[in-house]
């Protein structure tokens, strides 16, 4: 079987990739920020505090580099951006400055970011709501201007998104990625850190990576990520360990959380530092699947490649994804090489895809409904009761 | 006839305690009426003072005192800045009162209280009253 | 099946944890008053904490201790994230600012000598928690607090090591408090009283702590997988228990906050094979999201374990509430609630017959490896 034997919601959302990201930056022009949100306000934004649930916590965690250092689009061209938390959602909305007191002089100054897709979840409206009730400003990114996240925020940008059936999500990820990037760039400019030239040589360098991973380049990705899923299927593969380091954190987080909402796989995840101190120690070595996501223009490249070559060493199950060659890396591990990308930060933009991929295709063979949608017991909640109707508490 | 008993008063920040009634109702109970009456702290950041029962010149004395003695971070003593002044400010501007009792009551007090004043507060801190007399 | 016969190292050590707790405070103390100038206190604008897997969580740990009682900004990073991926305009950019205090028992974990290294480099004041004072941390750092631990202690896996780290740490912000004056004298000495005060409480609840560890260890050790769950603070618990597992036995584990669990690993499958894990305390912010939590974890079915020090009625039936003493001070709470994760851990290890840090397994000891920690990892100053 090939890869294209096998088909599912998910696959097409992958396999669309290229098509949706560029669909999304044609709804979403710089003018959609300038706007929706005055120049005034991003002007004097001091702090930018980024959040959400699930995906859109990644996603957060994936756009904090753009918004702390404005990128001019060379590799060495890095300016001083905006001070940015990447925050989980009940982090901000029930611990953030609750022990330590706001600052009150510099309130206006924090700019709150919350992100949700369907703006129904209740934690990133509990995260907007808290921010309005002590005196702040809050953006919800969002594609339901309705919604009671939008309702509870002083600014909304209403996000594209492409329509797909029920799945594990991974269009909607490119679509909160790339509006909080880009938001980020609008910041940089409207500070006058950047140029607007250089806020869409930004923009269109990611466009450009994104346009990379063009057929060829997706079908060969395709191709290992099913050689890899059969094989790690027939070897019983029992969990899934998953190493990243900065920004790519939010991919190795973002690849575990599909595996869970695929097939309802084991995940667990860590950096490349914390992996040696840790997850080195996990009994089973022959039943463990690893990924590590190792760019070579990432400062921890170094450390990175340390650590791979320990994983090959102790585990017979170790794919790496990276921008490199190969033969960087040990022989035993299953190296997915991405495209170049002009600068670093745009790597976490696509580089999810082969976990993604992994995901679906372990899925289809194992004939699992996503969301457990063939569970009876995780059924019992099918309307997201859980996060839809939790409580909101405000802490002040 | 000497008469002591301890009290345990909590202060806040920058605070000045007035010890009047527990004074007066010291004296009550030791029975004595001509004597002396000692007021004293043994916290070492703790003074006590007789001033006008007044808040602005409360308010002046506080603030003066901060003045000559500010807290700052070159003290030898590096425990806090505040707690490095208080030690100071006990020390030049005293830590007891020794008081002329006369008919059961301290003399010429219309007016007048003695005050604890805090250096490093707010903290629970002890006061010692010592009555001696007949 | 005899208690007794599955003693480890964790459960050994859990029993000393209170005379550990007064050896580490009165030797901290005694260090307090001097390991930072006033003028550097007071200098310092923001605080950063890091270090390497448990001494990293002991910074995530102590994170409200620092909030509360310093009123300063205080970041939490994981050693790789601070040394290679922060950006060096946040370092140095006035004097003695920030402080950034670097956590290593050993005071040879190479990522957080390269932490102290950079910071150092680049203008910040720097701090080394360590019980080795000869130790390149400590050599790469202007101050330092020895955590002085007795010599020849059982200090592995990390239990007391964990203790140790957040006391002083929390000693530290008390410190950093009291000279601030965001605390008062009266505060400083009660909080301080306060530590050995509900250490002495806790001890007196180990042994029927011990049961009910040793009891949840019999039904869970066949368990596929533990997934452990807390928030903030207690993020750092759930996460130090997770680690525990793994250490002492090599198990699968998983970890999260109490709302995305919602979102994420609520969909693991099999969650009848899946010990749930949580840890969440009646003052703490999200306690009502965590008790929403737990309800939709009693509807999967999942066998679960509440270390809290709320009463066990705030729970649904069924569940496994591990109830400990309330401290005085809230932040106090991680320093002591690792210890039922810890035993779990320590006694299914010993069930199971694992060697902590698969010691003796041919896969796991081959110099190869070397490369993993200490000087086997190279410095690079970004």
């Amino acid at each position: 079987m090939t890869h294209k034997d096998y088909n599912s919601v998910m696959l097409d959302q992958i396999r669309n990739s290229v098509k949706d990201i560029n669909a999304i930056a044609a709804n979403e022009p710089f003018e959609l920020f300038s706007n929706c949100v005055p120049e005034d306000v991003v002007r004097n934004t001091s702090r930018v505090m980024l959040t959400g649930c699930g995906d859109s916590y990644c996603a957060s965690i994936a756009a904090k580099p753009v918004f702390e250092n404005a990128d001019t689009s060379t590799k060495t061209g890095m300016v001083p951006g905006t001070p940015t938390d990447a925050l989980r959602n009940i982090e901000f909305s029930r611990y953030y400055n609750t022990y330590k007191g706001w600052e009150p002089t510099t309130l206006t100054k924090n700019l709150l970011c919350s992100v949700s897709i369907s703006g129904s979840p209740r934690r990133p409206t509990e995260a907007a709501r808290r921010m309005k009730e002590i005196g702040g400003t809050s953006v919800a990114f969002t594609t339901n201007p309705n919604s009671e996240l939008a309702e509870n925020s002083s600014y909304i940008i209403p996000m594209y998104l492409p329509s797909y059936g029920s799945a594990p999500n991974v269009t909607s990820y490119y679509t909160s990625m790339f509006s909080l990037m880009m938001f980020g760039f609008y910041m940089s400019r409207a500070k006058g850190q950047i140029t607007m030239s250089q806020a869409e040589a930004c923009r269109n360098g990611l466009l450009a990576y994104a346009n990379s991973y063009s057929g060829s380049v997706m079908s060969r990705l395709s191709e290992q990520a099913l050689e890899l899923a059969e094989k790690w299927e027939k070897d019983g593969v029992e969990v899934m360990d998953f190493v990243g380091d900065g920004a790519d954190y939010a991919t190795a987080f973002f690849g575990s959380a599909k595996m869970v909402e695929a097939f309802g796989g084991l995940t667990t995840n860590d950096d490349s530092e914390g992996w040696c101190h840790i997850n080195y120690f996990i009994e089973n070595v022959d039943k463990v699947g690893t990924f590590i996501i190792a760019n070579t223009d990432s400062p921890s490249f170094g450390r990175e490649l340390e650590t791979i070559r320990v994983m090959c060493r102790l585990r017979s199950h170790v794919a790496v994804i990276t921008n490199g060659d190969a033969s960087l890396f040990p022989e035993n591990a299953v190296v997915f090489r991405t495209p170049e990308a002009r600068s670093p930060w745009m790597h976490v933009f696509m580089q999810h895809i082969p976990m993604d991929l992994v995901a679906a295709l372990i899925a289809e063979m194992r004939g699992t409904k996503p969301f457990r949608a063939d569970s009876e017991i995780h059924q019992k909640d099918a309307d997201c009761v859980r996060f839809r109707k939790s409580q909101i508490e405000i802490i002040r | 006839m000497v008469y002591t008993d301890s009290h345990v008063i909590g202060s806040k920040r920058d605070g000045a305690e007035i010890l009047n009634d527990l004074i007066a109702k010291d004296i009550e109970k030791s029975g004595i009426k001509n004597g002396i009456a000692v007021i004293q702290s043994c916290d070492p950041t703790v003074g006590i003072v007789r001033t006008a029962v007044k808040d602005t010149v409360l308010c002046d004395v506080i603030s003066e005192i901060r003045k000559i003695v500010p807290a700052r971070i070159n003290f030898k003593n590096e425990e806090s800045p505040e707690d490095a002044a208080g030690h100071i400010k006990a020390a030049i501007f005293g830590q007891s009162l020794t008081l002329a009792l006369k008919d059961g009551a301290l003399l010429d007090m219309e007016g007048m209280g003695v005050f604890m004043l805090d250096y490093d507060g707010p903290q629970n801190r002890k006061i010692d009253v010592l009555i001696m007399g007949e | 099946m005899n208690k007794n016969d599955f003693e480890t190292s964790l459960i050994r050590q859990a029993r000393v944890a209170d005379e550990m707790i007064g050896i580490v405070k009165a030797k901290v103390e005694a260090q307090l008053d001097t390991v930072l100038p006033a003028k550097e206190i007071f200098d310092a604008q923001k605080i950063f904490i890091t270090g390497c897997g448990d001494s990293w969580l002991a910074g995530v740990a102590a994170k409200p201790a620092f909030e509360a009682l310093t009123k300063v900004e205080t970041n939490v990073m994981r050693a790789v994230d601070f040394s290679r991926h922060l950006n060096s305009k946040n370092l140095g950019y006035s004097p003695n600012t920030p402080l950034v205090i670097a956590i290593s028992y050993s005071g040879e974990a190479t990522r957080a000598v390269e932490c102290a290294q950079r910071a150092a480099k680049y203008g910040a004041n720097t701090l080394a928690i360590t019980a080795n004072p000869q130790s390149r941390l400590a050599k790469a750092c202007r101050h330092m607090i020895n955590v002085g631990l007795p010599e020849g202690g059982e200090y592995f896996p990390g239990g007391t090591t964990y203790i140790a780290s957040m006391l002083s740490l929390m000693l530290l912000a008390l410190r950093i408090g009291r000279a601030k004056t965001t605390i008062s004298a009266e505060e400083y000495k009660d909080m301080k009283a306060a530590i050995t005060d509900w250490s002495h409480e806790f001890n007196k609840s180990l042994p029927a702590m011990e049961d009910q560890c040793f009891d949840i260890a019999q039904r869970w050790k066949d368990l596929r997988c533990m997934d452990f769950i807390g928030d903030y603070a207690e993020y750092a618990t759930a996460y130090f228990g997770s680690a525990k597992v793994i250490e002492t036995w090599g198990g699968y584990t998983t970890y999260d906050d109490s709302e995305d669990w919602c979102h994420i690993n609520y969909f693991l499958m099999n969650p009848e094979t899946i010990g749930r894990v949580v840890t969440t305390n009646k003052t703490t912010p999200s306690f009502g999201r965590v008790k929403e939590t737990i309800n939709a974890i009693k509807s999967l079915g999942s066998p679960c374990m509440i270390v809290s020090d709320a009463d066990a009625s705030e729970f649904p039936e069924g569940m496994d509430v591990v109830t400990t003493v309330s401290p005085r001070y809230f932040w106090l709470n991680p320093l002591l609630q690792h210890i039922p994760f810890d035993m779990v851990a320590g006694y299914i290890a010993a069930m199971k017959d694992g060697k902590a840090f698969r010691e003796g397994d041919p896969r796991f000891d081959v110099p190869e490896l070397n490369q993993r920690l200490k000087e086997g990892t190279r410095i690079e100053i970004v």
